[in-house]
């Protein structure tokens, strides 16, 4: 794939409220040289910035990227626009014309993107990203380039001689070793380096670990010694016969114990087994004894509680069965002093009975003597006719007789003798109850005892048969447990010993044995395999660079002459002077990059001894020679340039408007420039057949094209 | 696309012959080479690591 052959360059501008320009102002640069006259703030600057902000957008408007100082606090739109800012760049292109538009909406925040749009021949319509590929697949400068070859802002000039990469890269454009010289700084970039020292890094690593690793068994062997020893074992006990003594007491310990706490020796392993099988059995087997333990510990606690319940058991029944007895007794000798229960309710109903007829009597005397004085006739008996004076009285005398007093006195003390009566039964009942309670207390004492008891177990010395044996039970459970419990403290020291004496088995066998060799394994040559390729992958690069560096250097030789005089005559064209070979390019190549110097006939650096007027024609002379380059090789060119007069007398004005004119023969120039000998010289009067644009800035304060030559 | 294998190849082949050489050096150019080059880097170090880490990993 090859380049577009077609040299692409601007033929007009069309600028809409862009910066301090109001409305729409258009540039026309058909005849090769557009220059822009005005007093300053006249606009010249916007008009020339719209340029490049239609070609690159964002990068131009800000202080960082552009590293252009005034541009810090740049405002695209001017103050009060009320449309969008747009900028239109009409194109030759292969084929025919193309407009190339950036828009800008009134408020659009920072991060919003501009509107790029690319209207090519036969109505192809571009947009966004498509339009920067295109302009790079053909040729179109970027950003960086546009600043090093294509125009002239204060800032740079200076730069482009005096910084060694600027100047340097500037001058590889020139010789048409841009292509080499971006790809030794990519490769560059790329640091292949690490490589070689991630691969040293790991080596060594790796040879430090093997190294400590060679070192562990003797390390791990006197450690082991070192701690044995701390438990009385010395290096010389520490052997097959010390082992298997020991490990034959943990064996006897443990079966010892598992009988007596009802473990049984069937957990137990022979004596005979392997290593690991009785160093494993060894490790679970105080989590077995624990178990039991506290399974004994449970049954002790049981039992304990079964003997004191039962021991309460029998010490109440006594006092129980005693108080029966007494409340019995009590009872007895009530009954004899005062009578049964049923003998006092006889006497009781008795007296009641008699109360009963009392009332009764006195009640049917005040009934006859009711009637008698009912009676029509109070002589006469109402009930048999019986004629007596005095019946009346004889009744009264009757009632009388039985009077209420003598009533009253005798229901008194039958009253009385029943309260008697029915204390004498509230002892006799209660006497009664106390002993009904005792003998039940007795009786649930003695249920109770019955179901603490076996089966079949006898009254009295039976009884307490069967506590003293619960007693001895507890007593051998308790003491098992704590045999138990030492036998487990002792058994994880003795295992603890025996398995650093199997350690050190281990680690004389493994300190006797010679370590294998890095290289001998498969992992290894793996990785020296993959650090290889990657050698091989830098070496690539390495000659990839030199073939870059080699290649500049060697198309420089061929072009440095071409490049020398191209600069050479714009410098004389600049400055007036017509000797030649007052500037040079030297190329120097180091192990890792070319740079290029200017140098003056002597071979001195030339930058270290001009005045500033010379300063300024070389770094324009260097411009100019760059775009003489570009152009001659078919790639697409344009020139703006800001003030390019500044610092410099007439008489390099007139200079600078001849080498002016000569690159308006090959490229699109446009120059903005105060009123004076370069405006003069460039719109005519130095014979330049130049579009001018004067401009003004207008009593609103927007700068405009007041008028066009 | 093998950059790396292709330029490998390619470089051996080109020799002293300055036009395969300038082709060459095009195509690195224009297959944005120098991007795919720094993946190859950074996987050249990753399995240097790695097969570092497997050799640590079998070491007793």
């Amino acid at each position: 794939m090859s380049a577009a052959p077609f040299p692409i360059h601007p033929l007009s501008l069309a600028a809409e409220n862009f910066r301090g320009l109001g409305g729409t102002h258009t540039l026309d640069f058909s005849r090769g040289l557009a220059v822009l006259v005005g007093k300053n703030g006249a606009g010249k600057s916007s008009l020339l910035v719209a340029v490049e902000w239609c070609l690159f957008g964002q990068p131009t408007t800000k202080k960082t990227d552009s590293g252009i100082a005034e541009r810090g606090d740049w405002a695209l739109a001017h103050y009060g626009a009320t449309g969008d800012v747009s900028v239109s760049l009409e194109l030759a292109v292969e084929g025919g014309r193309a407009r190339l538009t950036r828009r800008r909406a009134v408020g659009a925040r920072a991060r919003d993107e501009d509107d790029v749009q690319l209207e090519l021949p036969e109505h192809e319509v571009l947009s966004g990203h498509e339009v920067g590929d295109w302009l790079a697949w053909n040729n179109m400068p970027d950003w960086s380039t546009w600043k090093r070859s294509f125009c002239q802002h204060q800032e740079q000039s200076r730069a482009r001689v005096t910084d060694t990469a600027d100047r340097s890269t500037a001058i590889a454009a020139m010789l048409g070793l841009e292509e080499f010289r971006t790809l030794n700084d990519d490769l560059r970039k790329l640091r292949v380096k690490k490589l070689e020292q991630r691969a040293a890094d790991e080596l060594a690593r790796l040879q430090e670990e093997r190294r400590r690793a060679l070192e562990r068994p003797g390390l791990v062997l006197r450690e082991l010694e070192g701690r044995l020893a701390e438990s009385g074992v010395g290096a010389g006990q520490a052997g097959e016969a010390e082992l298997a003594e020991r490990k034959r007491k943990l064996l006897d310990d443990a079966a010892e114990v598992a009988a007596r706490i009802g473990l049984g020796d069937a957990l137990i392993p022979p004596a005979s087994a392997p290593a690991d099988e009785w160093i494993a059995w060894a490790r679970a087997w105080s989590g077995e004894v624990r178990r039991k333990v506290d399974a004994l510990a449970r049954e002790r606690v049981e039992l304990s509680s079964r003997a004191q319940m039962l021991a309460a058991s029998i010490g109440s029944l006594e006092p129980a069965r005693t108080a029966a007895s007494a409340a019995e007794h009590a009872r007895d000798r009530l009954e004899r002093e005062l009578g049964s229960a049923p003998e006092l309710t006889k006497k009781r109903t008795e007296l009641e009975g008699e109360r009963r007829r009392l009332d009764a009597a006195g009640k049917l005397i005040q009934d006859a003597l009711d009637v008698v004085q009912s009676a029509p006739n109070p002589h006469v008996c109402p009930v048999c006719d019986h004629e007596r004076s005095d019946l009346e009285q004889v009744v009264q005398g009757k009632l009388d007789a039985r009077g209420s007093d003598a009533r009253a006195a005798e229901l008194e003390q039958l009253r009385a003798r029943d309260e008697d009566l029915r204390a004498q039964l509230d002892r006799v009942e209660s006497a009664a109850s106390a002993q009904t309670a005792a003998r039940a207390q007795v009786a649930a004492l003695e249920r109770g005892l019955r179901d603490q008891l076996p089966e079949r177990t006898g009254e009295g010395a039976a009884v307490d048969e069967v506590l003293r044996a619960w007693r001895a039970e507890e007593r051998e459970v308790s003491e098992g447990c704590e045999l138990a419990e030492r036998h487990v403290a002792r058994h994880g020291e003795s295992l603890q010993l025996l398995e650093l004496m199997l350690q050190l088995d281990g680690a004389r066998a493994r300190a006797s044995v010679p370590a294998g060799e890095l290289a001998d394994l498969p992992e290894f040559q793996e990785l020296q395999r993959v650090i290889e390729e990657a050698a091989d992958f830098a070496s690539d690069i390495k000659a990839l660079g030199d073939m870059a560096r080699s290649l500049e250097d060697e198309q420089a030789e061929e072009q440095l002459a071409a490049v020398n005089a191209s600069i050479d005559t714009y410098f004389a064209t600049i400055t007036g002077d017509s000797g030649r070979g007052r500037v040079r390019v030297q190329s120097k190549r180091t192990p890792t990059k070319v740079s290029y110097q200017l140098i003056d006939e002597a071979g001195r650096p030339i930058t270290s001894h001009l005045n500033q007027a010379a300063f300024n024609a070389l770094s324009l002379a260097t411009l100019f020679a760059s775009a003489d380059s570009r152009a001659r090789r078919g790639l697409p060119q344009f020139l703006v340039l800001d003030d390019p007069g500044q610092s410099l007398d007439e008489d390099h004005q007139a200079g600078l408007a001849r080498a002016l004119t000569k690159c308006a023969s090959f490229a699109p120039v446009l120059v903005g420039t105060v009123p004076g000998a370069l405006a003069d010289a460039l719109s005519g009067a130095g014979g330049a057949d130049a579009r001018t644009y004067q401009l003004a800035r207008a009593e609103d304060g927007m700068s405009t094209i007041i008028r066009e030559e | 696309m093998d950059v790396h294998g292709d330029l490998a190849e390619r470089v051996k082949a080109s020799g002293e012959r300055v036009a395969e050489r300038l082709e060459l050096l095009r195509i690195l150019r224009q297959l944005e080479g120098a991007e795919e080059l720094a993946e190859l880097v950074e996987k050249h170090d990753s399995a240097i690591e790695a097969a570092a880490r497997r050799v640590r990993d079998v070491l007793p």
